[in-house]
């Protein structure tokens, strides 16, 4: 569709004349699914999204996922089932990290479960954060360097204890960072994913807590 | 019949198409449950919550997917939930008398004491290494299924499947030789 | 009900140890007739399971000011926008539908209250660049990049959110993942994406 040159100059004019002021980016909803994708399965994602936001769980990066999917090639029984996975991790990385855990949370904690993460670690990664009386940085922060360990084929016990250990220091995301900087600089100079990140966590045990 | 006609049936009011369908799926579901939970009790449990559940969800299945997929994604889930809640690892030996339950029944004596062994070697594992190896290589389902039943990715199934599978030759006593 | 027998061995499971485990670990547990009987009576005692009422799912256009707000943004971009509205045959190619265009498209001057993040792509041939993830539905048509002064790299500021975000890069119509980014893992789709994390005071990687 080539947009009219008509409407285009009507809308800089429209543009000139009234701007939102503070405008965000609006919320993914049901409604940004791809017209690519079958009637039945955005009804079949636009149910699950429904049942989600119902109980207080986030819905966007269900549809992000099916966006993705379609851009991807993907079949749309390959879709749904990732869409589906994703759903489901969500609830469970709610169930594990408590209703005070916010969507950026949740989506990191989902990531962790789907990268190998277990239930267990992530209540055990809560536990840790609120023992050590940590409010900053916030539980995305481990989570996500848990995501990131994960990804890069870091035995997920490893990763976990790992991430474990630095909430327990209290440690401040900037360390976060570096354990996750360090540990991909150790496995493109050839050290395993273990090693490089047993090593790290040496090394910063070595110094006095902060 | 497809499961999924059996699911339009149930919808449309006929309640004996669901116990077609049980009849089609306890098997696998009732097997997985015994080995993933340890014995026999706990696993029809689990699997009569996860049938139930199913039952009052058939709306949302969508017949373009696997009805197996569905169902175990459910069962899975309880699985899960039943061990978080004893929130201990399996630890219990298969007794005797649930071994001869599901035991082979032409062979007695040997069957018990490997699936003692078995069981023993089953409850060491990491519940999610012991759910990925159940599910490929006793239920055999593809990593592609398994993903979408279990909600975690390919890679990491691969992994806890290798995992499982040497741990258990370990304490199986199987000796790895380099092909292997 | 009766319990059926897997007989034979499969050509995956030998007579090792383990392949000898998973043969006996196969066998059906059987199905207790009192137990089956029990779970049916209970499924009898529901109501049928009731089909949701179809949720209308309308293709909403955004309010016209937010629309010609992002036809100046992508008039902005001219160079590389226009050929955007061309019809393309790839796979990756840009939605041609004037909601999916604007809907996620930042305003000018917006004060969405995130630092914005820059991301480089060096790809001095291509044509047209687009940068697509999890913050834009992954649509290649709202953010399109610009090229650098040089012309060797394309540009393109983003504000983002806290937390982690999962992207990469369509050109000339082929998805490609950012070389000097992590990887995401396992993606669902077997082509792995590029991760930003932004923290509370901007992206660290």
């Amino acid at each position: 569709m080539n947009v009219p040159v008509t409407l285009r100059v009507v809308a800089l004019a429209l543009m000139c004349a009234a701007l939102p002021a503070h405008a965000q980016r609006a919320p993914l909803t049901a409604a940004d699914l791809p017209a690519k994708l079958s009637p039945n399965v955005r009804q079949v994602i636009a149910r699950l999204g429904d049942s989600l936001r119902a109980e207080r769980l986030p819905d966007e990066p269900l549809y992000a996922k099916a966006a993705e999917g379609v851009l991807k090639g993907a079949a749309e029984t390959r879709i749904l089932g990732a869409v589906r996975a994703l759903a489901r991790n969500l609830g469970e990385a709610r169930d594990a990290l408590g209703s005070g855990a916010d969507a950026a949370d949740l989506v990191a904690g989902a990531s962790a479960l789907h990268e190998g993460a277990t239930p267990a670690m992530l209540i055990q990664l809560r536990d840790a954060h609120r023992g050590a009386g940590a409010r900053e940085p916030s539980l995305a922060t481990p989570l996500v360097a848990l995501v990131d360990l994960l990804a890069r084929h870091v035995p997920a016990a490893t990763a976990a204890s790992a991430i474990d250990a630095l909430v327990a220091r209290r440690a401040p995301s900037e360390d976060f960072a570096a354990l996750r900087a360090g540990v991909a600089q150790d496995i493109f100079a050839g050290q395993t994913p273990e090693a490089a990140v047993t090593q790290r966590m040496r090394n910063i045990e070595a110094r006095p807590r902060p | 019949m497809t499961d999924a006609v059996l699911v339009r049936r149930v919808l449309d009011g006929d309640s004996r198409a669901f116990t077609t369908l049980v009849d089609r799926h306890v098997q696998p579901c009732l097997r997985f449950a015994t080995r993933m939970l340890g014995n026999s009790h706990d696993a029809e449990d689990v699997t009569q919550e996860a049938l139930l559940r199913a039952y009052r969800a058939l709306a949302t299945y969508d017949p373009r997917s696997s009805f197996r997929t569905w169902l175990f994604a459910i069962l899975v889930n309880r699985c899960r939930t039943s061990l978080l809640q004893r929130s201990r690892y399996l630890r219990r030996v298969l007794t005797d008398d649930d071994a001869l339950r599901g035991a082979v029944l032409d062979d007695e004596s040997a069957a018990t004491e490997l699936r003692i062994e078995i069981g023993r070697a089953l409850s060491t594992l990491d519940p999610d290494q012991r759910e990925a190896f159940l599910l490929k290589h006793v239920e055999q389902l593809g990593y592609e299924e398994m993903a979408a039943v279990t909600g975690a990715g390919v890679s990491a199934l691969k992994m806890r499947v290798k995992r499982a599978c040497e741990r258990l030759k370990e304490l199986l006593g199987e000796v790895n030789d380099v092909t292997s | 009900m009766m319990s059926h027998h897997e007989t034979g061995h499969e050509h995956d499971v030998d007579a090792r140890p383990l392949g000898r485990a998973i043969t006996d670990l196969r066998e059906p547990v059987p199905v207790r007739a009192e137990w089956r009987a029990s779970l049916l009576h209970r499924v009898a005692a529901l109501p049928i399971p009731s089909p949701q009422e179809p949720v209308a799912r309308v293709w909403r256009f955004r309010p016209l000011a937010m629309a010609a707000a992002g036809l100046v943004c992508a008039l902005a971009g001219a160079g590389a926008t226009a050929l955007f509205f061309t019809v393309r045959s790839n796979r990756f190619a840009a939605t041609d539908d004037l909601a999916t265009l604007t809907s996620s498209m930042p305003l000018p001057g917006e004060r969405s209250g995130h630092p914005p993040v820059r991301f480089v792509f060096v790809a001095p041939y291509a044509s047209r660049v687009a940068l697509v993830g999890d913050f834009n539905a992954w649509n290649p048509s709202a953010t399109p990049m610009r090229r650098s002064p040089d012309g060797r790299a394309w540009l393109i500021d983003v504000p983002l959110a806290p937390g982690r975000h999962v992207y990469s890069f369509v050109v000339d119509g082929d998805l490609a993942a950012d070389p000097a980014a992590p990887r995401s893992g396992d993606d669902d789709f077997g082509m792995p994406s590029s991760v930003v994390v932004v923290g509370d005071r901007g992206p660290r990687t």
